[in-house]
């Protein structure tokens, strides 16, 4: 349990920097990252620009694991299947009966929602947690990948729904086409920002503060009269709609939805993006996304099938040697600079 | 009457495989809290083994003791390097274990190729039951799978080291202060669950497609099966790996395949739920 002990430690460290202070820092960083965004169109290639748009919506699942692992404190093996759920929900919506603009974001979101909610109440509240609610997300992304294969007529089984539609969002009398070739970059950016969003509200608000509580001792949060099993819910279903809307999004911005998107495979992708990055920093699923999606990439030019074995490898050293992640790492070396400087934090302990 | 003979014998065909995989994973699980996400391409590597060995001209029957032997060699060295160091550290071993299995499925892709090795079946006759009439290499496989539990349990309820290991799984910490040096039972333990998996993957290469991921396939019932019979009693699992063997076939027949896959995860789904505590209730004090 040491490696608990180390989560409290650091996260303790975390919030001293909070306050006023911390949210010039966090306003400043979403500020860059805007910036980065905007900047980004002009610099890369047209195939370059899809492939950054595909990664900022990796991102954003990534970043809805973290909620529900990194904050309430409970791995899930089924990040892929929200993610695949959304994304075929998107698909087969647009293709099969032309529902387009708020409305298939909305079936995208609401899909994954109601079966996240299902699902987690019936768990969470039946006690199941931690190792055993694992290896139900697990059970959850294989039955959903059986599903969407063999369920020819309307998921298009083994090849999945091409020439899914575009989105095209109307504003009153305006409308933004994410259809075209930059419009889709713009749409995986806005899906980032808005994830993002939501999950910086989060941790500064009440609830993460409460979810937070419950990954480092729920007995004493139900002690303190939180209904646990209702914030675990909450997390689980809130995590669910960030991950369905960025599926719904990358079907929109690849034009297809395919089992893959729907596997376990892409489930401890997510998982290792998390883990390298830092799984107790929502910079942690950025970076770590960014950082594996372009190792991957660079690695298959060269080596085209055996990518997964770097990765693997990588994973192992960074999870053995670095538990925290690269941003929790960064971390723990700032704090001791700071300690060791006798700065304003020196009292706060480095591991 | 030829129906449920007939599914008599397929869902002992998969269950005692998948017991064999379960029971692998239910004394790792048991002794060192590590859930071996790796454990399918153990499976795979006992697999490969019977093909290497079998390419050589060596008899099936050399290659289905000498599986084993790699599995439980391999384990105990993965044990020595990766899994000491996260055994008070469970959820990073489910993560240094993922890892291990991109890694070991990949370097067997890179050294076999991704395309399907088979292996010929070593007896070739069918077995006449009832007027059903079965391959008769099958029904040895649940013969041996069968034996080889039977072994293992032999070995954990009778001799000193299962008495041991026993001890571990009550209380580790009392073990640890009568002087039980509990690293060694952790790599022997280890190495015993990988060479259950490796002799599964074993049995089944002659009647499978070797493939680097073929153990994917039996890794997710196996976990569940686990779950489902309790964390540490190795009954459990077998019953657990009943369970879900034995339900999926009966589903398949019944409906399709695919619905036995989907049905008997969903029920495992609701067990879990139902009776966190596992399927088999038995006191406290006994493991086997």
């Amino acid at each position: 349990m040491t490696v608990i002990d180390v989560n409290v430690e650091q996260d303790s460290t975390v919030e001293v920097s909070k306050g006023k202070n911390g949210l010039v820092r966090t306003g400043g960083a979403v500020a860059a990252l805007v910036g980065v965004l905007a900047i980004l169109p002009s610099v890369l290639s047209p195939f370059n620009l899809i492939f950054a748009a595909q990664i900022l919506i990796y991102a954003t699942v990534a970043l809805s694991l973290q909620l529900l692992w990194g904050r309430a404190g409970q791995l899930s093996f089924g990040q892929a299947a929200f993610f695949g759920i959304g994304a075929y929900s998107y698909a087969i919506v647009g293709t099969r009966y032309d529902i387009g603009g708020w409305l298939s974001v909305g079936i995208a979101v609401a899909v994954p929602v109601l079966m996240a909610f299902v699902l987690g109440y019936f768990l969470f509240f039946g006690k199941v947690r931690d190792a055993y609610f694992s290896i139900v997300t697990l059970a959850f992304v294989l039955i959903a990948n059986q599903v969407v294969i063999s369920w020819r007529s309307v998921t298009g089984g083994d090849t999945g729904l091409t020439r899914v539609p575009g989105l095209v969002l109307p504003f009153g009398a305006f409308s933004i086409d994410f259809s075209t070739r930059n419009g889709r970059y713009y749409l995986a950016a806005t899906v980032l920002l808005v994830g993002l969003l939501v999950l910086l509200w989060v941790r500064s608000s009440s609830f993460g503060l409460v979810l937070e509580a419950i990954r480092d001792d729920e007995n004493r949060a139900a002690f303190l009269g939180y209904n646990t099993s209702w914030y675990l819910t909450a997390a689980f279903t809130l995590s669910a709609a960030i991950a369905g809307l960025a599926g719904g999004m990358f079907a929109s911005v690849s034009t297809l939805a395919a089992p893959d998107m729907l596997d376990q495979f892409l489930s401890i992708q997510i998982l290792t993006w998390v883990a390298i990055g830092g799984r107790n920093y929502l910079a942690g699923a950025l970076v770590g996304t960014v950082i594996m999606r372009i190792l991957s990439d660079q690695i298959s030019s060269f080596l085209t099938d055996s990518w997964p074995l770097v990765v693997g490898l990588f994973f192992i050293i960074v999870v053995l040697a670095f538990p925290q992640g690269i941003v929790g790492e960064l971390t723990r070396i700032k704090n001791r600079n700071v300690a060791r400087l006798g700065g304003r934090r020196a009292n706060v302990s480095p591991k | 009457m030829d129906s449920l003979i007939s599914f008599v014998l397929n869902a002992a065909f998969l269950v005692s495989i998948l017991s064999l995989v379960a029971l692998g994973l239910g004394v790792i699980y048991g002794l060192l809290g590590v859930i071996n996400m790796a454990h399918g391409e153990l499976i795979a590597i006992g697999a490969y083994t019977v093909v290497v060995l079998t390419e050589l001209g060596l008899p099936y029957w050399t290659a289905l003791a000498v599986a084993p032997a790699v599995g439980m060699v391999l384990g105990m060295l993965l044990e020595a390097t990766l899994i000491r160091r996260l055994t008070d550290r469970p959820l990073d071993a489910i993560l240094v274990t993922v890892g291990l299995s991109l890694v070991l499925q990949q370097t067997l892709k890179a050294w076999f190729g991704a395309t399907a090795r088979s292996v010929p079946s070593p007896i070739n006759g069918t077995f006449d039951l009832l007027g059903v009439s079965y391959p008769l290499f099958r029904v040895m496989i649940i013969v041996v799978a069968t034996a080889i539990m039977a072994l293992t349990f032999v070995f954990f309820v009778k001799s000193s080291f299962g008495l041991v290991v026993q001890a571990i799984f009550q209380n580790r910490e009392a073990a640890v202060t009568n002087g039980v040096n509990a690293g060694k039972y952790n790599r022997i333990a280890f190495g015993l669950g990988t060479a259950l998996a490796a002799f599964a993957g074993s049995l089944l290469a002659p009647s499978a497609a070797v493939l680097p991921q073929m153990g994917a396939f039996y890794l997710g019932p196996a976990f569940i099966a686990v779950i489902l019979g309790g964390e540490k009693r190795l009954l459990g699992a077998v019953a657990g790996a009943a369970f879900m063997g034995g339900l999926e076939v009966f589903i398949g027949d019944t409906f399709t395949r695919t619905w036995g896959r989907v049905g008997v995860l969903i029920l495992a789904i609701i067990v879990i739920r139902m009776w966190p505590g596992g399927l088999v209730r038995e006191p406290k004090a006994r493991v086997a």
